[in-house]
């Protein structure tokens, strides 16, 4: 499975991947670089965040999630793959970059009979399977509507290569990394290249990537970083750049992660974006929504649309369906509205999503609030969570994939073609109502059986004992820091107070935690692409 | 507030005791279940999802009640409540867990289906203990603020002289069967405007525990000088 998303993906996968290495205390400066990707990756690094992108992976393979037509297990690809695909500057190398990714396929099974009559050439092996196709992803097919013009997927490549600069920059880069020569900058000379499209080539591209790269070495927030690339290259392109994250919120009583954006531009209506903005469009612009389609019947008994939305970057391969209502509504001062929520009947549904709710709001950003004068703002929320996935690995699926960033999606190049084409889209159709809809916000998810976690019998004894001691040790440290403790707690107040206790002490409470930890998060699997 | 000592004792010496506890439970399952064949009997699993379902029950109430105790600072209150949900969580899985166990045995089909259903239990158990351990740790850090914030807003009719109440008639999606006016704080408190003041408010909503969504909302405002209470209001506000 090699595309644009999936390999932006395995970017951050590979931050990630650097994230862990310093963890276990490899490379010049593990602190230092636990520190930066905290800050420029805020909810990362932490305890039970660090090894979100293993998660996904594992996540992909869930039964519901892997599709049913696949053979094998899924695979994330490499680094090197990634970068392979992002350099290919036509939608036909990309698409044979894809096949060549897929391999031969799996080895067929064996026949349980001889076959009636020898096969041509005498031997009795089976046929060979035949090649397996990769998708007609419109990025892999030649005139489609997409356009890497300002495409939001290449600029957060960017970020990622920025940020592994500065892992690189400070000696944290694990070996299987550091034999990509200059990888940091080969990503980003890809990204902008291809972000820029026309108007940035040549030896200003290269001076604008030697100088993001210079920067990167001294980058110590995500806003220095969007001041900074706001001026070299422009306001979308840092915009776009930065990844949200998310934030941990209560929902009834579940914790879920809540993503928040707030985008602007002036070159686009509200008008504009309306001609785009029914979900039934979204595929239409936004790599992530494999097909999104009315649901029969098409609207509930109080005016709701029902709507099935199939989410994943590549669905032949992994994806999610989640049947969702909408309203379309007026905000009565120039702007207009989606209000979604999980629908009270799943029908059709992958039964994955258990919290699904949210806002997508328009509104002119012009000195007459006029819907068709150029000037638009653009904010949304999503509030999500997925049966059996961190915080850490949902926001990822929002904030790397785009589940929760449809406001760069409508914004990028590919969205801007749509408008300006003569594709018929679905008009966006304010919402009739008759009564009132009884929506509560929380679904339920279709679970699985209850699984032993690893090494269960054994671990037993162990984790009570590390669990206690843990507490303990946590108690005295969380008492004598009740003033950090009540601002949130970093590693580095960890780190502080435990010094108190000596080396031997905190050295015992992460090796706690992490036997602890293993309990409670899916564990790493080895992959053949690591 | 209470002293962050004290309440980080009072979490551990529960969450201790349900570790303790659950896994002890546990291991004398496992230990009869690894020993000898037939030496772990159907009462013993039984036995064993009594224990667990008391020590979860037990323990989770007492985690909460603690943020009762702890008011009105609410960031050590978004702690309990994380460790609350890991609680009801727990609970909710032992429940069914023991229902579809119960239900089993009435139907005779239990059989050897009872180590299936102690795995399950005493799995549950230890999991959300430990959960609720890295609730402790992670701290209110990495929970979001939900309370939001929206105004100024001006009245309208209201005269320096003149005394106005605001109260919030409504706060929904629209189409939504929900009104949750009563989590609209407005400043000033109880959205009276005192004769001598500006006319001017502003108002806050706690977002913990409701969808995401644009609400529609509704401020009435009275105004002792007899002026039709049409207010400076947003149509929607976006939580």
């Amino acid at each position: 499975m090699l595309n644009l998303l999936q390999s932006q993906l395995s970017f951050f996968g590979a931050i990630d991947e650097a994230v862990l290495y310093a963890k276990d205390g490899h490379g010049d400066d593990p602190d230092a670089v636990l520190r930066i990707v905290g800050t420029l990756l805020p909810n990362t690094t932490g305890f039970g965040q660090a090894g979100w992108y293993h998660e996904l992976l594992d996540f992909a393979n869930r039964a519901g999630v892997r599709s049913p037509g696949l053979r094998g297990p899924v695979t994330f690809p490499t680094v090197e793959q990634s970068l392979q695909y992002l350099q290919a500057e036509t939608a036909e190398e990309r698409m044979r970059l894809a096949t060549a990714a897929l391999g031969p396929g799996p080895t067929p099974q064996p026949r349980t009979e001889p076959p009636s009559e020898p096969p041509p050439g005498g031997t009795n092996e089976p046929p060979p399977e035949p090649p397996r196709a990769p998708a007609a992803l419109p990025e892999r097919v030649a005139d489609s509507q997409y356009t890497s013009y300002h495409d939001p997927v290449l600029a957060r490549s960017a970020y990622a290569a920025m940020v592994l600069a500065r892992i690189d920059d400070l000696g944290g880069m694990p070996p299987n990394l550091t034999v990509i020569p200059d990888l940091p900058a080969q990503i980003m000379l890809a990204a902008v290249g291809s972000w820029g499209g026309n108007t940035l080539t040549g030896p200003a591209l290269n001076q604008i990537v030697s100088e993001l790269l210079d920067e990167a070495k001294r980058v110590e927030s995500r806003q220095q970083w969007h001041s900074f690339a706001a001026k070299k290259v422009n306001q979308q392109f840092a915009d776009q750049s930065l990844p949200c994250f998310g934030t941990l919120e209560l929902l009834g009583d579940q914790y879920c992660s809540t993503l928040y954006t707030n985008t602007t531009d002036d070159s686009l209506s509200v008008d504009d974006i309306e001609k785009i903005l029914d979900p039934k469009n979204w595929k239409l612009y936004a790599k992530f929504f494999c097909d999104v389609e009315a649901q029969n019947p098409a609207d509930t008994a109080h005016g709701w649309a029902r709507i099935l939305e199939t989410i994943g970057p590549e669905c032949a391969e992994w994806r999610m369906k989640t049947a969702l209502v909408f309203f379309y509504g007026s905000d009565g001062n120039g702007g207009i509205f989606l209000n979604y929520d999980l629908d009270p009947h799943r029908q059709h549904d992958s039964g994955m999503v258990e919290v699904d709710n949210g806002y997508i709001w328009i509104t002119p950003k012009n000195a007459t609030n006029d819907p068709s004068q150029t000037g638009v703002r653009i904010r949304t929320s999503k509030r999500e969570r997925v049966q059996g996935l961190s915080p850490t690995a949902t926001a990822a699926l929002g904030c790397l994939l785009g589940w929760g960033t449809y406001a760069n999606d409508m914004l990028s190049g590919t969205a801007s073609m749509v408008i300006t084409s003569s594709i018929v889209t679905e008009p966006f159709v304010l919402t009739v109502l008759s009564g009132k809809q009884k929506l509560s916000g929380v679904g339920k998810a279709v679970k699985g059986p209850a699984q032993l976690p690893p090494d269960f019998g054994h671990a037993m004894g162990d984790v009570r004992n590390l669990l206690t001691h843990h507490i303990e040790r946590s108690q005295k440290l969380a008492a004598k820091a009740g003033d950090r403790w009540l601002a949130g707690m970093t590693r580095d107040d960890v780190k502080e107070i435990t010094k108190e206790f000596g080396k031997h002490l905190e050295k015992f409470a992460v090796e706690a935690y992490k036997t602890a930890e293993s309990n409670v998060k899916p564990q790493v699997t080895p992959t053949n692409n690591e | 507030m209470d002293d962050p000592t004290a309440i980080a004792t009072r979490y551990a010496t529960i969450t201790r005791k349900m570790v303790h506890d659950a896994t002890q439970v546990a291991i004398d399952a496992f230990n009869k279940i690894n020993g000898s064949s037939g030496k772990y009997k159907g009462k013993d699993a039984i036995k064993a999802m009594t224990q667990l379902a008391d020590i979860a029950i037990t323990g989770g109430a007492e985690l909460a009640r603690i943020p009762l105790q702890i008011q009105p600072d609410n960031r050590p209150m978004l702690v309990a409540d994380e460790v609350a949900s890991v609680v009801q969580t727990a609970l909710t899985d032992v429940a069914e867990i023991a229902g579809d166990a119960a239900e089993k045995i009435d139907k005779g089909k239990f059989k050897d289906k009872w180590v299936d259903s102690a795995i399950m239990l005493t799995s549950v158990a230890v999991l959300r203990t430990a959960e609720a351990a890295e609730a402790i740790i992670a701290g209110p850090g990495v929970l979001a603020d939900p309370v939001m914030e929206f105004g100024p807003y001006t009245v309208p009719g209201g005269g320096l002289a003149d005394e106005v109440v605001l109260k919030a008639e409504k706060l929904a999606r629209p189409g939504v069967d929900e009104n949750i006016a009563g989590l609209v704080n407005f400043t000033p408190a109880g959205g009276v405007l005192k004769a001598g003041t500006p006319k001017a408010f502003s108002f806050t909503i706690n977002t913990a525990g409701i969808a995401s969504g644009m609400f529609q909302v509704e401020i009435s405002a009275s105004i002792n000088n007899g002026a039709p209470s049409t207010l400076a209001q947003p149509n929607f506000v976006n939580l």
